[in-house]
């Protein structure tokens, strides 16, 4: 009987183990609101979830944004000039951002003396102020952005007539841009700076400052400025929009990135290229079928040492004139920054046969070059014809500087003193 | 955790005390040679003595008796009786008979007399079960495992008719998808080791431990309705017939894999060695799901916030970056004990088995690439969109442990069984990125470290009872918890050719996922044996109830570098003086991404309710009908929300399901070797926790997302709104046909034809978005049929020569074809970006669906020299894997060419050594999945280099 005693032991051990490791990981779910994060500052309105009936916000209030928040269908969101908007922390799908859902509108008319500025939570900022009075202007990421959604053309991969636009969620419908409506009317957008946003969803995948999905030409976009955002400072995706006086610094993607056939203009524009900004201008062709081409003209454009002046490609096509150029590395010494390409896609010749063909049209390019380069080593492909090495106070093109003085953290903080 | 296992193993030594018999003893089985069937209560006597016993509940007997050689005599009322002759009986030891065959008397024998040498015939054991059982099954007997020398579960099935294994683990019948597969342990369900299947991987499964792998193709009512292609059983050993006591060690040699210097790997601790590496790569911040972010303690660096941001962000393994090293070869070790022991009113049979396994695999230039259709519907060539070339290797370890313990008494047997298997897989990878993709334009080096831990606890306890008046009672308790975790998921892309990190390329990011399951199921069949129209029948009836709970959860953290400059080492990533500080404001630092609102995470339950009846009787002579009908109620339920929670479910009730399940097969025997049979039943396929879900899970490295299903998808171009899906999932009907032809001939040979025949309603499928191609989510289609034809042949070439009997050919083909309706985002999307001269086609082959399947081998026995060979060759036919959608184009899988050889030999005077060696993927054939489009070439989208691999078994009994 010896064996069988020993086998009820064996027994009771088999039970012990499978108690065990029952219970071993079941014990996490007790330990959260370890540290309760601190509260937001008192007196803010807080917007959570979506608008869905018409609204006015008031400059006499903060109003602080929780949660991603979409101005639904047929609803419009009214700012008053100078209104400061703040968003809270959030990351991925959890960043906070103002998405004007396709049939919503933003009637934000600020002023050169009051503009509208969305910033983080994290800002000091108030109604009245121009400049942080506590953030450093290279902080990126605090919260997402401002999103714009509408119903004009877009020129889609595979054809198909809408898309959930980058830096939403499949999941919400109110990500969907794109449709059949040139003329399509998103309001009113007039003196805003976006400050500190671009929180990133994932690769391909992230929040611009401002993002224009299929914007029409009903609508008003004028003197937008754009700082500190992770990735693109102001990104159009198809659409129909024109823009006057936009002025982007401290992108960390592109300054200005157009895709999927945006066919609008965008006069009068500034870049100042951070420590991580990639180009300055990044001009994609039609991603579908449907073609079209966009305008982008007096600029003035300011490098830095890891900054590409432009890359336009795979088809790009439209007009881009009287642009100037400074402050950026010579190709030679930069592993390849610094320079003014057309790439075409792999095994075709789509963007340099567009500029053969004149669908892709350069005119009037000044350059200030660092020392010992060649103009056509920066400006490739035969684009050096259309462009002309000058010294700063010799250029003859160039943004009107004068429109972003006094309303812009840009020009206050004299990043525009040449 | 060690202490537990510490204890566990010292628990399984002790049953290796054990006490020797002085006697010699005869063991066997009897059934009936019309059915298999054990025959309980048979007598088996020493011929001319009163020496005797009668066989137990299993139909088993154990005689004990004086060394000697006897005549035995098994009889049983209304059989024939028989004598074995020359039953040899040693001291100490045990002489196993085997299946002993009872033929009926009305056969007009009274009496057989056959010698012991033909009894022991158990090779044929699985073939007798498959010839006499009532519903249509394949399946491998662990003779047969032990005489193919195969290490694992999976690789034994690769003998099975319709049965192909992919990834090396995952079992597909009939080339049906996982959907449609489904696997049994102990004939009761339990959850497997990845969430996104259905099915067991088998490899975790050491053949030491397994008794029989049976594959059931046609439904019976006693079975659990949610089946399809079929149920693979994996039936664990109980009652060991013999002593025992078994060592087995192997190695695995890939020259292209192993001793490779150029290995890549991570630093990682010692619980990686035993499958333990999640305690290593704990969560920083404890799982918490409020910690402060970035935004909140920018302001006060050092505050209370912003000290706990910091400790979080420190407590973050540094490493990010492989590290190169030399690949180990593949080892594994492997003990078994089992014995049964005669007590005063039982019998108390007992086994246990430890098994570990260590396996390195090295790819390297391996390649997973994203090719689209180009814009105008002119260019018909694929334009690269991704391309991702670069190494990886894993390193995959498996302990398992087994303890069963059974008490058989004359009208009872209990039985408990615990298994545990703890398995940890370790994955690096080192690759060129490049992106051509929509907007982005950009090459880079990235990195991906990984870690995934897999658990499973499962407690069987069984009871068998043989009650009077012919009523047989089985029932089954099996409580199992499973758990996988993703500890400290890594991916790092530094972009080329200045090694910045940017939103372009991606953010860093480190995730975690957890998934936790429990699942309890019960089972009680009743069998009561009695006559009808002179013949045997069989009337069951019986219940299942499984109770299931599943709770899941992702934490994942981007890291955003702020304005810190990289060289291209990775690990500067989280260098203290690169870290988020009071100094260093626009330092990296972490967004965590699932605060406030987290859809992945979410509980789900089931509550699944079965109950049945069936009946088994002889229609004529001939011909034996099973008629059954089950029943059963299935509910589950989902807690959890959108991303956005304007929706919340709280336990609700996503599945409510009461259905009929009726099931008609029938056996013509129409000779004594040849059958036809037919089945006609319903069953079902419902959709599994992930996808009746709100989650979004995005995966890292193939940058897709996989969407729940209560998700909806609507259309709209500003003018016209259309719903294309309506987030409302349900379970899919199906319809079963199937008929067969068997024969069966002497010396194991056997031919049968199959022909099989299911129509699917509300077939689930896996969509991707018309608006978003990296979104996939589980849908109903339009309705979908497959229609398939089997073949199998076991034949010997004595037909040439006599000699020749021991040369064997088994061949095993499949053939399926299977068309389903489009869904209404496909067919549009199929529509919109057809090529010029395109047909726009409304059906297509079923995704996941094999159009064929070959197993052939041809194995050669040895006798004198106790040798035993075969080579063997498996092929699966393209397969539809991922449908295209928009510009993306449909992924086919490349038919891999698998051809093996194995020799194996006896060795030792007692024959207790087993000597083998393997040889596989002899033809070095690559994994390849490709895009295929209208007019164009062929363009990759993964390929791996399994290269050539040797390997070598030994196994000492003792």
């Amino acid at each position: 009987m010896k064996n069988l005693k020993l086998t009820k032991n064996a027994l009771v051990a088999v039970f012990f183990a499978t108690a065990m490791s029952f219970s071993l990981t079941s014990c996490d779910d007790d330990d959260d609101d370890v540290t309760p994060v601190s509260p937001a500052p008192t007196g803010n309105v807080i917007i959570s979830g979506n608008i869905t009936s018409d609204v006015t916000w008031t400059k006499d209030k903060v109003y602080q944004l929780a949660s991603r928040v979409a101005v639904v269908d047929g609803v419009t969101l009214t700012i008053q000039a100078g209104t400061v908007i703040k968003g809270e922390a959030g990351s991925g799908a959890n960043a906070t951002a103002l998405v004007i859902a396709r049939g919503g509108k933003l009637m934000a008319n600020g002023t050169a003396q009051e503009p509208i500025i969305f910033t983080s939570i994290a800002d000091e900022i108030k109604s009245g102020q121009i400049a942080s009075p506590n953030l450093d202007p290279t902080l990126q990421g605090l919260w997402g952005g401002v999103i714009i959604l509408g119903k004009a053309p877009c020129s889609l991969s595979g054809g198909i007539p809408q898309t959930n636009i980058e830096g939403i969620p499949e999941s919400d419908p109110n990500g969907l841009y794109g449709g059949s409506i040139a003329n399509d009317n998103s309001g009113v957008i007039r003196y805003i700076s976006i400050r500190h946003g671009g929180a990133n969803i994932g690769e391909g995948n992230e929040i611009n400052g401002l993002t224009l999905g299929g914007v029409g030409s009903g609508t008003v976009i004028e003197n937008v400025e754009v700082i500190a955002n992770v990735d693109d400072g102001i990104e159009w995706f198809g659409g129909t929009v024109s823009v006057t006086n936009a002025i982007v610094w401290n992108s960390g993607d592109d300054a200005l990135d157009t895709d999927q056939a945006w066919a609008g203009t965008m006069d009068n524009f500034v870049v100042i290229c951070g420590s991580n900004t990639d180009h300055a201008l990044e001009i994609d062709g039609p991603e579908g079928p449907f073609r079209d081409g966009h305008t982008l003209r007096n600029g003035t454009i300011k490098g830095s040492n890891v900054a590409e002046l432009a890359d336009f490609r795979d088809g790009a096509q439209g007009t881009f004139e009287n642009i100037y150029f400074t402050g950026f590395p010579s190709p030679a010494t930069s592993n390849g920054r610094g320079d003014f390409s057309l790439s075409n896609r792999n095994n075709t010749t789509n963007t340099t046969d567009n500029f053969t063909n004149g669908v892709l049209i350069f005119n009037n390019l000044e350059v200030t070059l660092p020392a010992s380069t060649t103009l056509s080593s920066v400006f490739k492909s035969g684009t050096d014809a259309h462009a002309s090495e000058v010294a700063f106070a010799a250029k003859t093109v160039g943004a009107d500087l004068s429109q972003f003085s006094g309303w812009s953290w840009t020009a206050v903080s004299g990043q525009l003193d040449f | 955790m060690f202490n537990v296992r510490v204890t566990l193993t010292i628990a399984l030594i002790l049953f290796a005390y054990v006490l020797f018999a002085q006697s010699g003893t005869i063991r066997g089985i009897v059934i009936d040679d019309m059915n298999a069937e054990e025959i309980i209560g048979a007598s088996v006597v020493v011929d001319g003595t009163t020496i005797g016993v009668s066989t137990d509940l299993d139909g088993k007997f154990d005689l004990v008796v004086d060394p000697g050689v006897y005549n035995l005599k098994v009889s049983f009322i209304s059989y024939a009786t028989l004598i074995i002759e020359n039953v040899e009986v040693k001291p100490g030891d045990i002489n196993l008979l085997g299946a002993i065959r009872l033929q009926g008397s009305t056969q007009l024998l009274s009496e057989v007399v056959i010698s012991a040498t033909v009894v022991r015939n158990t090779e044929t054991a699985m073939l007798t079960m498959k010839k006499k059982s009532a519903n249509l099954i394949d399946g491998i007997s662990s003779d047969l495992i032990k005489k193919s020398g195969v290490s694992n579960a999976a690789s034994a099935m690769t003998k099975v008719t319709g049965v192909s294994i992919q990834e090396g683990k995952y079992i597909y019948v009939r080339g049906l998808g996982d959907r449609y597969t489904k696997t049994t342990l102990n004939g009761i369900d339990i959850p497997g080791l990845d969430p996104d299947r259905n099915t067991i991987q088998m490899d975790i499964f050491p053949t030491n431990v397994v008794n029989n792998i049976s594959v059931s193709k046609s439904f019976t009512a006693e079975q659990s309705a949610d089946f399809t292609g079929g149920v693979v059983n994996l039936e664990l050993i109980d009652f060991p017939d013999e002593r025992t006591f078994n060592l087995s060690a192997g190695i695995g040699y890939n020259p292209g894999m192993h001793f490779n210097n150029n290995y890549v790997t991570y630093k990682g601790t010692t619980g990686d060695l035993f499958g333990l590496g999640s305690y290593s790569r704990e969560i920083p911040s404890d799982r918490r799901t409020s910690i402060p972010q970035f935004a909140d303690v920018i302001g006060s660096p050092d505050g209370p916030a912003g000290q706990d941001f910091q400790n979080i962000l420190r407590s973050f393994d540094p490493t990010v970056g492989t590290s190169i090293d030399r690949s180990a070869m593949d080892f594994s070790l492997g003990v078994s004990f089992a014995d049964q022991k005669k007590l005063k009113n039982s019998t108390l049979g007992y086994n246990f088995a430890l098994t570990y396994k260590n396996d390195t695999e090295f790819y390297e230039d391996a390649e997973f690439n994203l090719y689209g259709k180009q814009q105008s519907i002119s260019d018909f060539e694929l334009t690269p969109l991704e391309r991702q070339v670069g190494s990886f290797g894993t390193n995959n370890v498996l302990l398992g442990g087994l303890i069963g313990v059974a008490i058989k008494k004359d009208n009872s047997k209990h039985k408990i069984s615990l298994l545990q298997l703890q398995n940890g897989e370790k994955k690096a990878g080192n690759f060129n990125f490049q992106n051509s993709n929509l907007g982005a334009n950009f090459e880079a080096n990235q990195y991906n470290l990984e870690y995934s831990e897999r658990m499973l606890s499962n407690l069987l306890l069984e009871g068998d009872y043989y009650l009077p008046n012919n009523f047989k009672l089985n029932w089954k308790l099996s409580p199992t918890r499973s758990s996988i975790i993703d500890p400290d998921i890594r991916f790092l892309r530094f972009r080329l050719p200045n090694q910045t990190i940017s939103s372009e390329v991606g953010l860093p990011e480190r995730i975690w996922r957890y998934l936790e399951e429990y699942n309890v199921s019960g089972k009680i069949d009743v069998i009561k044996d009695y006559k009808l129209f002179g013949d045997k029948a069989k009337f069951k009836f019986g219940g299942s109830y499984t109770f299931k709970e599943r709770d899941y959860e992702i934490q994942s953290f981007q890291i955003n570098p702020g304005n810190t400059v990289f060289t291209g080492d990775p690990n500067e990533l989280f260098l203290e003086e690169n870290l988020f500080s009071s100094s260093n404001i626009n330092g990296v630092r972490y967004e965590p991404l699932f605060i406030p609102n987290n859809p992945n995470q979410f509980l789900s339950r089931v509550n699944h309710l079965g109950a049945y009846v069936s009946n088994e009787f002889n229609v004529a002579a001939l011909l034996k009908a099973i008629v059954g009908l089950r029943i059963e109620k299935y509910d589950q339920f989902y807690t959890g929300s959108n991303q956005t929670r304007t929706i919340i479910l709280d336990d609700e009730k996503v599945i409510d399901d009461i259905d009929f399940f009726p099931t008609l097969n029938l056996i013509y025997s129409y000779s004594e070797k040849q059958n036809l049979r037919f089945s006609a039943t319903r069953t079902v396929a419902r959709p599994s926790f992930k996808e009746m879900s709100f989650a979004e899970i995005s995966d890292p490295i193939t940058g897709r997302t996989f969407i729940g299903s209560l998700l909806t998808e609507i259309q709209s171009d500003g003018i016209t709104t259309d719903t294309l899906w309506d987030g409302k999932l349900t379970p899919t009907d199906i319809m079963n046909l199937d008929l067969r032809w068997e024969f069966f001939r002497d010396k194991g040979q056997m031919i049968s034809l199959s022909a099989f025949y299911k129509k699917f309603s509300n077939p689930i499928e896996i969509v991707q978005f018309l608006s978003d191609q990296g979104s996939f989510q589980a849908r109903n289609v339009g309705d979908a049929e497959v229609i398939g034809a089997e073949f199998e042949l076991r034949q010997n070439f004595e037909f040439i020569r006599p000699k020749l009997e021991n040369l064997f050919l088994t061949a095993n083909v499949t053939f399926t074809h299977s068309q389903i309706a489009l869904s209404e985002s496909e067919r549009r999307s199929r529509a919109i970006s057809a090529r010029e001269g395109e047909e726009v086609i409304k059906k297509r082959q079923m995704a996941g669906q094999a159009p064929y399947i070959i197993n052939v081998g041809l194995l050669h026995k040895y006798d004198k020299w106790k040798i035993e060979s075969g080579i063997f060759y498996n092929v699966q036919g393209q397969t539809l894997l991922f449908v295209g959608f928009a510009n993306k184009t449909d992924v086919y899988s490349v038919p891999f060419h698998s051809l093996s050889f194995r020799v194996s030999k006896v060795l030792g005077e007692k024959e207790n050594m087993n000597l083998s060696l393997q040889a596989n993927n002899i033809l070095n054939d690559e994994k390849e999945q490709i895009f295929k489009s209208f007019n164009a070439d062929d363009q990759i989208f993964s390929r791996l280099r399994p290269m050539r691999m040797f390997s070598l078994g030994f196994s000492y009994k003792f």
